[in-house]
């Protein structure tokens, strides 16, 4: 029996463990895996292999809805439903309400993916690089923890994940948006280049246009072929998971290429519980996890531990897991764990019409859309709010399709080919300032069907974010007045709620002080070394980059850096 | 691994749908066609009168009664399904009055002249006609005679002459 004991625990122990098998849990398994380690990957969802997507062939007519989600969906999934990319043909990979619920102390749309490759599956691939200005801004500004690394350390790490995951884009040489290892830019629309023109001239290049940076292998490479990922064929049903892996997921690159290691074993349907700290040895030795579907209890045990869980799953399983060295959560000496909960702000878009280059159009299918770098407080502060926003710019040109009349004649107009004005439009992504008082916290008594304690999440807008929502509404419409749109009007998108841009960040950040961060310059706990965390909740500020390729280049640095000092004996 | 060697043997990453994971088994059943439709003569008609045969498909053919019945049934609120059965109920009375036939039964121009003209049901008749279009114009007959449409065009040309 002993003899038992001991096989079976060895059979549990591996070099390292990664929680999560999202992008950034992905990347743990590939950096510790191809590197030597031994490393498991425990995913609480289901198992999505490569290649197990449903709807990812099925033709527009072929869905019984054509599209839309039935009234049952909708009522039981009020906050999932919320997302623009759930629909008939990707409802199976978003975590439906009721299964997983939570907290709001204040309005949450928490949006999340539990399978293999997280919501990897359904990100919309938009890639920016944070420059020097991004990572020196809460110093600059004053907010409460400022960045432990800058740029020219994560610079090296950006390119090291460009490389392999293929992101495209042109090389703009901007200072506030620094270039990447780009693979073949999309191209522009005639009105976007208009509209990039344009700004160039009126702004004097303060105001740069360009097109969007995103994970789509518009050219791939050797490193891309090896992954079993081939070009993208513009489909732009991207949320329904590629057969070609045209664009980054963990599940058609780096899961696969952990995999192709040997060293990386994956467990789904683990829900991992808390982790486990030795008081002697004074560190954490393993984690606990509830097997989702058996609800058996089941230890594993590995000498460094990745928590890639995303931000919010991340700050539960810290705060869940309590000893006597740690009665507050593993790490969380200074009380801080879970607060500074930041996030973007999508609250608000604007659009218009164009009515140049009617005899033009476009053809074809582009994933990807032109991109206004922020352009508001990037050197010093201009404005009444602090920081700045980014901006989605798009412009395109549908057919209009004439639903005049009844019978044949509606019949013979609806084969009319006739062309409306182009479409243009932005959206806003604003960055917001962590505050100690948006916080997420476990609930006293309330534990979720694997015994883990439900989350209350309180988060809230302020008054920084209304200005910076009303600058974007007044720049933007002198931006697009100035190219001679017409037709132009804000929006307001009523009921958005903090959660629905899915950056959540923060809880468990970066700093250089453990008395107001929990992390060190290389995502280790402060108190609690061979703990490391490079998921959102790492994130000392948020900026107004899509925050998922610096947690990838976060977690190759701090991966290389946790091999190393395993290697050294260190950890 | 082996779901790799698949990936490369196929070259371009084409994967067959034949071994998907029992998650995911109902994406593979045709229950589309499974489904039992208690109104679907009355709106065979409503959509045939709508978007007629011709010499080309009509929204019949593309099946577009079939669609708005289940999307009515599973998609929309109680309220809307029982403004539908009223304004069905109002249809077929109309059609008796007028014609002393069922509604399903009257040739298409009895029947749109029904439809177009009921005032009192008006929001619901534009809501048949939206829905017809909305299937008839994303069928496969229109869409790929039509609109010329690929579902992997694997280009973009952001500026060309019409
Ligand atoms: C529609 C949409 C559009 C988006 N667009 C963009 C974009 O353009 N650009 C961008 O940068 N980002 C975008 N995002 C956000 C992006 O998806 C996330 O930033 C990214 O996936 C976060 O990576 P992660 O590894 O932290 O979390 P995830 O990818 O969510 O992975 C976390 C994994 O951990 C697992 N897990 C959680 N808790 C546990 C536990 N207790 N035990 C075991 N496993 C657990 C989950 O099941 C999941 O698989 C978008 C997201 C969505 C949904």
């Amino acid at each position: 029996m002993a003899n038992f004991n001991i096989d079976s625990k060895k059979k549990r122990t591996f070099d390292a463990i990664a929680i999560g098998s999202g992008i950034s849990g992905g990347w743990a398994a590939k950096e510790l895996s191809e590197k030597g380690l031994k490393t498991l990957v425990l995913e609480r969802g289901k198992e999505v292999n490569h290649g197990d997507y449903p709807t990812t062939m099925m033709q527009p007519w072929e869905f019984e809805h054509l599209g839309q989600i039935t009234k049952e969906m909708k009522d039981a999934n009020p906050i999932a439903t919320k997302c623009y990319a759930f629909g008939e043909d990707s409802s199976h990979f978003f975590v439906k309400d009721a299964e997983h619920p939570y907290i709001q102390e204040k309005p949450f749309d928490w949006i999340r993916g539990y399978q293999s490759g997280g919501k990897s599956l359904l990100w919309a691939r938009g890639t920016q690089r944070w420059s020097k200005y991004d990572f020196e801004g809460p110093a600059r500004d004053g907010f409460d923890v400022h960045w432990p690394i800058g740029y020219e350390d994560l610079a090296p790490w950006y390119s090291h994940v460009e490389i392999f995951a293929g992101i495209s884009g042109n090389k703009d040489g901007l200072e506030s948006l620094p270039d990447g290892e780009f693979l073949k830019p999309h191209e522009q629309t005639c009105v976007e280049k208009h509209f990039t023109d344009q700004m160039r001239k009126h702004y004097n290049g303060a105001r740069p246009v360009i097109i969007g940076r995103c994970a789509h292998l518009t050219d791939p490479q050797p490193i891309h072929y090896q992954q079993g990922r081939a070009k993208c064929q513009q489909r732009d049903l991207c949320q329904r998971g590629c057969p070609y892996g045209g664009y980054f997921s963990s599940n058609a690159s780096t899961l696969p290429w952990a995999k192709m290691t040997g060293n990386m074993t994956m467990r789904n349907n683990s829900v991992v519980h808390s982790i486990i700290y030795d008081e002697k040895k004074q560190k954490a030795i393993g984690v606990k996890v509830i097997d989702a579907i058996t609800k058996q209890e089941i230890e594993y045990f590995a000498r460094i531990i990745f928590v890639n869980g995303s931000t919010v799953n991340t700050n539960i399983i810290l705060l869940n897991s309590k000893s006597s060295r740690f009665p507050n959560g593993l790490g969380n000496d200074n009380g801080l764990m879970g607060k500074y909960i930041h996030f973007h702000n999508f609250e608000t878009t604007i659009s218009g019409e164009y009515e140049g280059f009617l005899d033009k159009k476009t053809d074809g299918i582009r994933p990807n859309g032109s991109y206004i770098p922020r352009f508001r407080n990037v050197k010093k502060q201009e404005t009444d709010f602090l920081r700045g926003y980014a901006s989605g710019f798009s412009a395109s040109r549908m057919e209009v399709t004439n639903r005049e009349g009844w019978g044949e004649e509606l019949k013979k107009n609806l084969f009319e080919k006739k062309y409306g004005n182009w479409r243009v439009g932005s959206h806003f992504m604003g960055e917001t300032i962590p505050k100690i008082s948006n916080y997420v916290k476990l609930d006293e008594t309330l534990k979720d069907q694997w015994g883990v304690p439900q989350v209350r999440i309180h988060v809230e807008m302020d008054g920084n974010d209304a200005k910076m929502a009303k600058d974007f509404r007044e720049q933007l419409t002198e931006m697009y007045t100035l190219a001679g749109f017409t037709n132009i009007k804000t929006h307001s998108r009523n009921g958005w709620n903090p959660g629905l841009d899915i950056h959540e960040m923060g809880g468990v950040i970066m700093g250089n002080d453990p008395k107001n961060s929990q992390l060190n310059e290389w995502n280790q706990l402060h108190h609690c070394k061979n703990v490391f965390v490079t998921d959102g909740a790492c994130m000392t500020s948020n900026s107004t980059q899509n925050p998922s390729l610096t947690y990838m280049a976060l977690t190759a640095r701090a991966a290389n850096h946790a091999v190393e000092e395993f290697k050294k004996g260190n950890l | 691994m082996e779901r790799r060697n698949v990936i490369k043997s196929l070259g371009i990453g084409l994967l067959g749908l034949g071994n998907l994971p029992s998650w995911a088994n109902n994406w593979n059943s045709g229950s589309f066609e499974h489904f039992e439709f208690e109104n679907s003569e009355m709106f065979a008609k409503i959509v045939d009168c709508i978007i007629p045969e011709t010499n080309t498909p009509g929204a019949k053919s593309v099946g577009a009664h079939k669609y708005l019945e289940k999307v009515i049934k599973d998609c929309y609120s109680e309220q809307i399904q029982s403004e539908v059965k009223q304004t069905l109920k109002n249809l077929e009375k109309e059609a008796m009055v007028k014609h002393q036939k069922s509604f399903e039964k009257l040739d298409n121009l009895q029947a749109l002249e029904i439809l177009k003209n009921n005032t009192a049901n008006k929001k619901t008749v534009d809501f048949f006609k939206n829905l017809t279009i909305r299937s008839y114009t994303s069928s496969e007959y229109y869409l790929t005679n039509h609109k010329n449409y690929q579902m992997a065009p694997a280009y973009f040309h952001g500026c060309v002459a019409i």
